[in-house]
């Protein structure tokens, strides 16, 4: 391609470029100078991030967005990986893929009532086990939030997986086990392996719906939920209340360097792994 | 012989899984023929007058598949007795149409590009893509409001449409799925004089069906389903799509709530079912390359 | 969610104009905002502006039920943190602890003259918030309650700490122990009556410290949960010990029928008891361009001609004005024929004084933040409710407390 015609590839982007610019990176900076300024107006310098680090609410909402996610993201995506094997050596998916989607058109008003019904004071858990007990005020609200999230977030990913391992010609399979490989290291050689890009895809998706959740635990348990589940999500929504607009932009830009930090790592190792392949 | 054996347990359990699923959408259908008054007493807390002895007892949730008796109670409350619902749905689509093209179209676009342009920090630039993509709204909502309040777009349906239909995320989507484009078909038909908009009508979106049609799927349902935006730019109740009436159903009307789920969720899997088609046609074709 | 709309507003007007509000020059008008519709300060202002050429005062009565709350206190919000707003504010339903810290209230130490001898000194003190004056009260009510005369006799030095109830309880099994005079009252109101009494036991909303995960409150939920069954959930007996009794004025004891004698608050470990501003709350704000005219029209506010104006419907906080209001009333029940035998001029300088003793002791005053209310009451009530453990209450509320302070 000679110069020309990269110019005029790179024509196709400019309308996306413009408007994410515009939308988000820009004001995104503008809204910096509020991070560095207190409530009267004049320049703190970085007064701002230290007191959210002092605060115990954003180490607390910080630390359960870590542990949040690092046990669901995971989850979310070994539970579909499984049922997408199992559900391709049987092959009738067709009416299943739809049923384990069908979250994704589930309000979230209904997604909450329906978990409400299950866990509150008069649920059916306590039903059954015949106490009188609001779940979600218990340490249980953990486990009951990473349940949404993976209810809610697995179909998607369910549905990428089998895509993605129906790519898999069969054939790779076949020589694997003429070869004498067994099936659990033909798992890992072979289904992993192409399955890399599904898996990296289903990652990011996973990680975007880590925060899309809190949709449906606010609906559940409010602005100041149990302290197993108080997240990033959560500390930003209650500084919007209460417009302390520092602090809001504060946590935002810390949120966004360590999501930065984590993207950049990620594009690291994924172009090492594609030099590795050739 | 091995196979059969581990079919039958295998089985059961995907039977089990994916029960998890169908109770609660076969719940939500039936439960809507229910009126009012009896969703709140499967739903109360307490018993009241009906069941006499238990009067002030707790009363456990009960789950009831049939109603007692079928009723329509709640959707003539629902397209009467509140008749904003036809303009609600209507400002859906005023919000989702819209969106739902504009990430198509600059999305898969911006994918073309960054799939041919051939720049330095081309990695860089799509890093900083994903970074806005995956933000959590929150982080992001401000800037929107002050730059729509500077256009003097806020409080119209564009204020909401235009930062949306720019999301970075149809964009990356699209791309994972042009990446798969093996390039040397590209470069023949380069040779053979195709200007690049004809590459990219012909060749990269006919082979990313797949990628378009679960960007489509996604955005449908992201954009049928957002609440905080509205309720932000959209000071105008009459303005507010379907979703957030929802949530406010949620918190006040529990008797409402399986009916307006119907309703809210019939055009989304009617999309949902004619889309799979071609999402299933896309992903065969691309294993067919 | 609705609430962050306001909030966007000012948000975007921040950016715009670039947040240094400009000082503009003091005038004679004077605008004042306030919670709820109240003929007191518009009679009031009205005088203030016959009294003052060419002083106008301009009130916004923005809300008026309870629900309005949260808007009221989001606009106010919103008002002050862009730099606008009225010059007066009533505070009296929003935390204004919080504007006080960003520095959006004035200190009125120095500008409204407060001569203890004139005024209820304690419930104007109880205001004080880091050495600061930012609001000042007009008026005031309390709760007390009243002990069954038949039992002042058998119990003459009964103690009305929460031990000194559980003591009575155990004595007198037979009896109802509280009479919420109809209103009833149960047990996450009394629990959280209690509390509030302790409130700086538990909470120090200026460090930012919660101490609730501890003995002293487990044993506040637990010996409730032992005198519910002493409340007026059960009928038992025909006399309850204690009925509770709310005090408006001194106005109330002109007619000789409150019985001073068996009155009694509930009260901490240190003596002190809690009462209740009514109404409108006054503070000025921080940007205001009419801070004199502002601060003058609040002495006015405090002054005897009109805190005896009868609109003024609880007890005002200066002395004399209260001390007046009882005269009046008194004159009006004995023209009447009303007033009870024997009971004359002196009775009634006996009843104001001892009502201005009795009143010494309130130094705390209710606390208005309502989230923290809601997260106690909620607490306490899933508590009773048995949905939780005491200590399992005690452990959540201190952690749902703690982010909230420390947000």
């Amino acid at each position: 391609m000679n110069k020309s015609e990269n110019r005029r590839s790179f024509w196709f982007i400019v309308p996306s470029l413009l408007g994410v610019s515009l939308f988000f990176i820009i004001p995104f900076m503008m809204s910096f100078s509020y991070a560095t300024m207190d409530s009267g107006g004049s320049f703190v310098g970085l007064d701002n991030f230290r007191n959210l680090f002092a605060g115990d609410a954003f180490r607390l909402a910080a630390m359960n967005t870590f542990k949040f996610m690092a046990v669901a993201i995971p989850l979310n995506i070994v539970i579909p990986l499984f049922i997408a094997c199992l559900l391709n050596k049987t092959v009738r998916g067709g009416w299943l893929k739809t049923v384990f989607m069908s979250p994704l058109v589930i309000p979230s008003a209904c997604v909450a009532f329906f978990f409400q019904s299950l866990f509150m004071s008069n649920g059916l858990v306590s039903h059954i086990l015949g106490v009188n007990t609001d779940w979600l005020q218990t340490s249980a609200a953990f486990p009951i939030a990473v349940a949404v999230y993976v209810w809610k977030n697995m179909g998607f990913n369910l549905v990428l997986m089998l895509a993605g391992l129906a790519n898999i010609p069969k054939e790779y399979y076949e020589w694997a086990s003429v070869d004498g490989m067994g099936s659990t290291r033909a798992f890992f050689k072979i289904t992993l392996v192409y399955l890399t890009p599904t898996l990296f895809i289903t990652f990011v998706m996973s990680f975007i719906n880590s925060f899309k959740v809190f949709r449906e635990l606010y609906m559940l348990a409010g602005s100041y939920p149990h302290e197993s589940i108080y997240m990033l999500q959560h500390y930003m929504n209650n500084q919007f209340s209460a417009l302390d607009y520092q602090n809001l932009s504060s946590a935002a830009f810390v949120i966004t360097a360590v999501i930065a930090l984590l993207v950049i790592a990620l594009f690291v190792v994924d172009k090492k792994s594609e030099f590795g392949e050739g | 012989m091995k196979k059969k054996l581990k079919n039958i347990p295998v089985k059961t359990l995907l039977i089990a899984f994916a029960l998890l699923y169908i109770i609660p959408l076969l719940i939500i259908f039936t439960n809507s023929f229910m009126s009012q008054g009896e969703i709140s007493r499967h739903y109360s807390s307490v018993y009241d007058a009906f069941d006499s002895g238990l009067q002030g007892q707790t009363h456990y949730v009960e789950y009831q598949l049939i109603p007692d008796l079928i009723s329509l109670d709640q959707y003539g409350t629902l397209l009467f007795k509140t008749p904003m619902y036809l303009d609600l749905f209507l400002n859906s689509l005023k919000l989702t149409l819209p969106i739902v093209i504009m990430q198509t179209v600059i999305g898969a676009a911006a994918a073309y590009g960054f799939t041919v342009w051939r720049f330095r920090f081309k990695e860089i630039v799509f890093c900083v893509y994903i970074i806005v993509m995956v933000l959590p709204f929150q982080a992001t909502l401000v800037s929107n409001y002050i730059m729509a309040d500077k256009i003097g777009i806020l409080n119209t349906h564009l204020s909401i449409i235009l930062p949306t239909g720019f999301s970075p995320f149809a964009v990356f989507i699209m791309r994972q799925s042009m990446k798969d484009i093996p390039k040397p078909i590209f470069e023949a038909a380069a040779m053979d004089g195709a200007s690049h908009f004809q590459r990219f009508t012909r060749i990269a979106l006919p082979l990313s069906k797949g990628g378009l049609a679960s960007l489509m799927i996604l955005s449908v349902a992201d954009c049928w389903a957002m609440v905080e935006q509205p309720m932000i730019f959209l000071k105008d109740t009459s303005a507010e799509p379907l979703s957030v009436l929802l949530s406010q159903i949620g918190q006040q009307n529990i008797g409402l709530i399986f009916a307006a789920s119907v309703f809210y969720m019939l055009p989304v899997v009617w999309l949902f079912l004619y889309g799979q088609e071609h999402f299933e046609q896309g992903i065969k074709l691309s294993a067919l390359r | 969610m609705k609430k962050i709309i306001l909030s966007l507003v000012i948000l975007a007007s921040l950016a715009l104009s670039g947040c240094v509000a400009n000082p503009t020059k003091p005038s004679n008008e004077l605008s004042i905002a306030a919670f709820m519709d109240s003929e007191f300060l518009r009679s009031a202002a009205k005088k203030y502006e016959d009294a003052h050429d060419g002083v106008t005062i301009n009130i916004t009565f923005y809300a008026g039920e309870e629900r309005d709350v949260p808007k009221y206190s989001q606009i106010v919000n919103t008002a002050l943190m862009s730099g606008k707003g009225e010059d007066i504010i009533d505070v009296s339903t929003i935390t204004w602890t919080k504007l006080a810290e960003k520095e959006k209230l004035l200190d009125l130490n120095g500008l409204v003259i407060l001569d203890s001898t004139q005024y209820y000194q304690n419930v104007l003190d109880a205001f004080i918030y880091k050495d600061r004056r930012y609001a000042i009260p007009l008026c005031f009510t309390f709760e007390t309650f009243l002990f069954d005369s038949a039992f002042t006799e058998k119990e003459p030095s009964a103690d009305f700490t929460i031990d000194g109830l559980l003591t009575l309880a155990k004595k007198y099994p037979d009896n109802r122990l509280f009479n919420g005079g109809g209103a009833g009252m149960g047990q996450t109101t009394l629990a959280y009556k209690l509390f509030c009494l302790d409130f700086g036991n538990y909470l120090d909303i200026e460090t930012k410290k919660v101490n609730v995960d501890n003995a002293q409150f487990i044993s506040l939920l637990k010996n409730i949960q032992t005198l519910a069954g002493r409340l007026e959930i059960e009928k038992r007996g025909d006399t309850s010990l204690i009925r509770q009794y709310l005090v408006y004025s001194p106005a109330m004891t002109s007619n000789g029928t409150t019985d001073y004698a068996n009155m009694f608050f509930m009260t901490n470990e240190a003596g002190q008891a809690a009462f209740n501003t009514f109404g409108f709350l006054p503070a000025i704000n921080a940007n205001s361009a009419n801070k004199e005219l502002a601060a003058d029209f609040i002495q006015y506010l405090l002054s005897q001609e009109i805190q005896t104006s009868p609109e003024l419907i609880s007890c005002p906080v200066n002395k004399d004005a209260a001390a007046e209001l009882a005269k009046l009333v008194f004159r009006d029940v004995s023209a009447g024929g009303y007033a009870p035998d024997g009971f004359d001029d002196n009775s009634l300088e006996q009843n104001i004084e001892k009502f201005n003793k009795l009143t010494e002791r309130l130094s705390l005053v209710q606390n208005t933040d309502r989230f923290i209310s809601d997260f106690v009451t909620a607490e306490m009530e899933r508590y009773f409710q048995g949905e939780e453990s005491a200590e399992q209450a005690a452990k959540n509320l201190q952690s749902r407390l703690n982010t909230y302070l420390t947000e």
